[in-house]
């Protein structure tokens, strides 16, 4: 589903700074893969990279065969629309929209009618446990119910991929394993592939294949021996 | 010191953001100061003219526009204590040098003006002219100053030709003043010649214009000045070249006022702006405050470092404003001399700008001030953000606070505060008028955020009809966060409420000249000395009138005479004209007395009809006496009637022409109003009066319509100033949009990168600023339509009344109201399109990762 070659990233700051160096690495189809690794080990930039949001300096990214590093910023949103959906730590709700707006934007921003929108909105928010909450804005709910609503917006069109930053980097050790098992349920519901970037082993111990980063290089994958 | 390394860094990483902010204060500061100082400098260079051609004379004797007779020259003389008085005839007259060739004609008496004065004038360089009175017996005779001469390439015996009444005459420059106190007033545009000379080419009969006078040594200024005043009656004036000099400033006191008025307007809309730009600036600094805070920073040390920074900007800002307005003053002042000259007949020339030290301060300390005001709310807000929220990560992602029920209650009770004082006895009081002002924008900032938060609510279902998920978003926007884009809106909205004002208020008295006019100005043709209306530098005799009505096809020809008078300092007009025919040709409108009654009594006694702003300036009323100073003594006219009449913002005295050349022993003409016989067309007959005066007379015809034209004319010319500062308060309102979509984006860098990381397109993004652009336009253009009604509704019943006395009736500018909505739209739409694709631009990991 995923593959990554040779992918390097090199941030050009004062002094190039290298986020990845020559990672190669396939995901497939309906797997939970961990992404650990200490702080500035390059798993956040590894992910982006997947969900199109950087390029890489060097190698190529493909995504249900797709080459990300060759579409145009459009092609990319439009791909990032049907495909991928994203998790954030901080949850990226904007502020001035209420739950069940916030979770119609994708459709919003595919041309639907609001009401339409508005009516697979609240199905979503059903799907995580939310529609009684869906006329709140994001700073009326509280870090769990505003990460199920990222989660609901994630998967506006059941996308096949599915990207979580630190999902439960912002929450507490019982809400964590809510949103956790959460991702898995819609994993096996939709059969989507999830990646998840954590620095925490409890949270790993969620996904059935971890992979490790250290300075930008792929340290260990528990489906593989290095 | 670690707080200014803070605000160090802040001026260098958003430069871009401080420098909009600051070009508003600049802006701001450059028109008031430009508008003051040019204003200034036309009155500094009319008081120095005045003091320079005055001499050593500490006196002026006059008797207005009608002029003295010579006799009163021997009686001045010979009232004891005066040691010289000297006649002067003045008058600007134009040479064929265009513009720059406007000279301020001197005809003084050579025998003793030079022990006034003090100049010489030179045959040659340096070669005293041995007999002045031989020199300048010749009537063709003038001399100019040296540097006007050099400026023209003129030397002794070449020709120089001006406008006088008989039309061009050519003059033979004989002599030529040294440089001095004399040869440096108007700019040295200065010919001096023979009184009796300029009086028969001024046509200007067997009168001075003044008689200047020195006092022997030891006479106390103030009891010689009002022993003269005795001794020759109270048809005479007595006044100090300084309170002459005077008189300037309470002829064009409506006009200036109403320019302060207007440049405070641009200083108030860059209040705005700064507030905008320091309340943004506060939420996108929350962190950082944050940190100083839990570092050990105070409130008020949080406090004073945005006060500071706005401090800072206000030097810069003023500094470069006041930089600015010097540069714009120059373009103002000719502009402003030519309003004058158009719309009052006063003629300055100054070629530099002159600012006191003191107003420079003034102008930066008002700019600094505009500027702290602006930031005051925004860091009191900073001093009390919560050191753990603004610490905590994801929670600057909270909805900005909406706006209280008490702002509302309190923004509406000054308006209807406001309102209640415009009915109240005190609303034409000057203080009150400010205060009421102040009542009406404090009143509209306070309810600008509830105001927009409504109309925004109201545009939102069709915004989504019209523009789908983009217009939808772009309205959620700013329903959500009222607080960011508020002040623009109240930036915008005050600029466009003075545009709508201002066009409502030139709209309302246009139309009332117009109607005016269509009731007044009957005649079918207008023989005037001048091609501007409002000059009366020369004049036709009375015997004119005959030879023009001895034209075939001509009806009747009527004399009209206007002369400028002191009346309680203030100088109003005087307008004769033979009566009873005027009152049979002209249907103008009586508001108190009867037609048949008033005619009777102008043409029958010394009775008078005054003008509506007359009777309201001065409370007079039909029935009253009025007193005015005459060359023959002062003289109770009766009021006999008030008409409605916009001749003079400081009010017009009509009678009879027999009743004022009896009194002010002038029978010149300055125009001759024409009627034609029934079929005789004004073209044809104006040409027949041109060619039989040309050659003779310095004279131009227009037709009705065409004198219409010119009066409107006048009146645009008197307002274009004000256009200049709409347009000026349009830059600013423009720029507050820039600034606002700038810090929008940098506030929404977050919401923007979500947008597009859930699937919004490059164009969706471009739509969504765009028409966020557009929805702030739009409602600020609403907002601003109803301000501009109210204010020019207070513009018109307090400060028009109470300066001009007129009661012109409403009539609101729809046409430019209605034009703002696409014009705005547009600007709105020009402006946010770098913003917008700064917007598109933005790189997805950083705007994603940004608090």
């Amino acid at each position: 589903m995923i593959e990554l070659r040779h992918v390097s990233k090199i941030f050009h700051l004062q002094k190039p700074v290298v986020a990845l160096d020559n990672v190669n690495l396939a995901i497939e189809a309906g797997e939970m893969v961990a992404v650990m690794g200490s702080s500035g080990s390059g798993k956040s930039t590894l992910l982006n990279l997947m969900g199109g949001l950087d390029r890489p300096s060097q190698g190529q990214v493909l995504l249900g065969g797709h080459d990300l590093t060759t579409l145009r910023d459009d092609a990319l949103t439009e791909l990032r629309r049907e495909k991928i959906g994203f998790v954030f730590q901080f949850f990226n709700l904007i502020a001035t929209l209420t739950a069940l707006q916030n979770v119609a934007l994708p459709f919003l921003l595919r041309g639907l009618a609001r009401g339409k929108s508005e009516q697979k909105a609240l199905a979503l928010l059903e799907l995580v446990g939310l529609s009684g909450r869906s006329a709140h804005l994001p700073d009326e709910l509280s870090g769990g119910e505003q990460q199920r609503v990222a989660i609901a917006r994630a998967l506006a069109f059941y996308p096949p991929v599915l990207l979580a930053d630190e999902p439960t980097g912002n929450l507490d050790s019982h809400t964590g394993i809510e949103i956790l098992t959460l991702l898995r349920q819609v994993r096996e519901q939709f059969r989507a592939t999830v990646v998840l970037v954590t620095h925490d082993p409890a949270a790993a111990a969620h996904c059935e294949r971890v992979l490790h980063l250290k300075d930008g290089r792929l340290l260990s994958d528990s489906n593989r021996k290095f | 010191m670690a707080l200014w390394l803070i605000s160090f860094q802040n001026f260098k990483i958003h430069w871009l953001k401080n420098l909009l902010t600051t070009f508003g204060i600049v802006l701001g500061v450059a028109v008031f100061f430009s508008m003051r100082t040019a204003n200034r400098s036309l009155t500094g260079e009319f008081h120095k003219t005045i003091d320079r051609i005055a001499g050593k004379a500490q006196l002026q004797v006059t008797a207005g526009e009608a002029g003295l007779p010579e006799a009163a020259l021997e009686q001045v003389q010979s009232v004891a204590g005066v040691e010289i008085a000297v006649p002067v005839i003045e008058a600007v007259v134009q040479s064929q040098f265009g513009e720059e060739g406007r000279l301020l004609l001197l005809g003084v008496d050579f025998t003793g003006d030079n022990r006034m004065r003090g100049y010489q004038i030179e045959e040659d360089a340096g070669t005293e002219i041995e007999d002045p009175l031989g020199f300048l017996a010749q009537p063709d005779s003038i001399c100019l100053t040296r540097e006007f001469a050099k400026r023209n390439n003129l030397k002794l015996q070449d020709a120089i030709e001006l406008d006088t009444a008989a039309g061009h005459k050519r003059f033979v420059v004989r002599g030529l003043v040294t440089p001095g106190n004399l040869a440096s007033a108007f700019g040295g545009n200065i010919a001096v010649m023979d009184i009796y000379a300029a009086q028969f080419v001024l046509n200007r009969g067997p009168k001075f214009d003044r008689i200047d006078i020195a006092l022997q040594s030891g006479q106390r200024l103030d009891a010689a000045q009002q022993h003269l005043q005795r001794r020759l009656g109270p048809g005479l004036k007595v006044e100090t070249p300084d309170q002459r000099g005077r008189q300037m400033e309470a002829l064009t006191s409506a006009f200036t006022v109403g320019l302060l008025f207007s440049s405070l307007v641009a200083l108030l809309v860059g209040v705005f702006l700064i507030f905008n730009s320091f309340a943004v600036a506060v939420t996108r600094r929350r962190k950082d405050i944050g940190i100083l805070r839990a570092l050990g920073a105070t409130r008020r040390q949080v406090q004073l470092l945005f006060l500071s920074e706005a401090f800072f900007m206000g030097v810069v800002g003023s500094v470069a404003g006041v930089a600015a307005g010097w540069v714009g003053a120059r373009a103002v002042i000719s502009f402003m001399d030519r309003v004058i000259q158009g719309s009052y007949n006063v003629s300055v020339r100054t070629g530099s700008v002159q600012a006191e030290p003191l107003f420079i301060g003034l102008s930066v300390l008002l700019g600094i001030a505009a500027s702290l005001l602006g930031a005051l709310i925004p860091a009191r807000a900073a001093a009390r953000v919560d050191p753990v929220l603004a610490l905590q990560k994801g929670k600057h992602q909270t909805l900005l606070g909406r706006e209280t029920r008490a702002r509302r209650l309190i923004g509406g009770a000054l308006l209807v505060l406001a309102l209640l004082l415009t009915l109240t006895p005190w609303a034409t009081r000057r203080s009150v008028q400010y205060l009421n002002f102040g009542l009406v924008f404090a009143g509209l900032a306070l309810l600008v955020p509830s105001l927009a938060h409504w109309l925004s609510l109201a545009l939102r279902a069709p915004l989504n009809r019209l523009f789908g998920v983009e217009g939808l978003l772009a309205c959620d926007s700013l329903i959500q966060a009222p607080k960011r884009t508020s002040s623009t809106v109240a930036a915008l909205m005050f600029s466009l409420a003075f545009v709508v004002s201002n066009s409502t208020f030139t709209a309302s008295i246009k139309q009332s000249f117009r109607n005016w006019m269509q009731q007044s100005i009957n005649a079918d043709l207008f023989v005037t000395t001048s091609e501007s209306l409002t000059s009366r530098i020369f004049h036709f005799p009375a015997s004119m009138r005959a030879e023009i009505a001895s034209i075939p096809g001509i009806r009747q020809v009527d004399s009209v005479r206007i002369i400028n008078h002191d009346y309680r300092g203030s100088p109003i007009m005087i307008f004769s004209v033979e009566m009873e025919s005027y009152f049979r040709r002209a249907a103008f409108i009586l508001q108190e007395g009867d037609r048949q009654d008033v005619s009777n009594q102008l043409t029958h006694a010394d009775a008078v009809l005054v003008s509506g702003n007359f009777s309201v300036l001065y409370n007079v009323h039909r029935g009253d006496r009025v007193q005015l100073a005459t060359p023959s003594g002062a003289v109770p006219f009766k009021v006999a009637g008030v008409m409605e009449d916009y001749s003079s913002d400081k009010g017009t005295i009509a009678m009879d022409r027999q009743t004022y050349v009896r009194h002010w022993r002038d029978d010149r003409v300055d125009t001759f109003d024409v009627m034609l016989v029934p079929g005789a067309g004004p073209d044809a007959i104006k040409r027949r009066i041109l060619t039989t005066f040309q050659d003779q007379k310095r004279l131009f015809v227009f037709t009705n319509g065409e004198f219409r034209s010119k009066i409107l004319v006048i009146i645009d010319q008197f307002f274009a100033l004000s256009y200049v500062q709409v347009i000026v308060a349009m830059a600013v309102a423009v720029l507050g949009i820039v600034n606002t979509l700038f810090i929008s984006i940098s506030d929404r860098r977050r919401d923007i990168g979500i947008i597009k990381v859930v699937g919004g397109m490059r164009r969706q993004i471009r739509k969504l600023i765009l028409l966020e652009a557009c929805c702030i336009s739009l409602i600020a253009t609403l907002l601003g339509g109803a301000g501009g009604a109210y204010l020019a509704y207070f513009t018109n019943r307090t400060i028009g009344l109470s300066l001009t006395g007129w009661w012109i009736p409403y009539s609101f500018d729809w046409i430019t109201a209605l034009l703002l909505f696409p014009v705005m739209t547009g600007v709105a739409a020009a402006a946010a399109w770098y913003p917008a694709n700064t917007a598109i631009g933005l790189p997805l990991i950083d705007a994603l990762g940004y608090e």
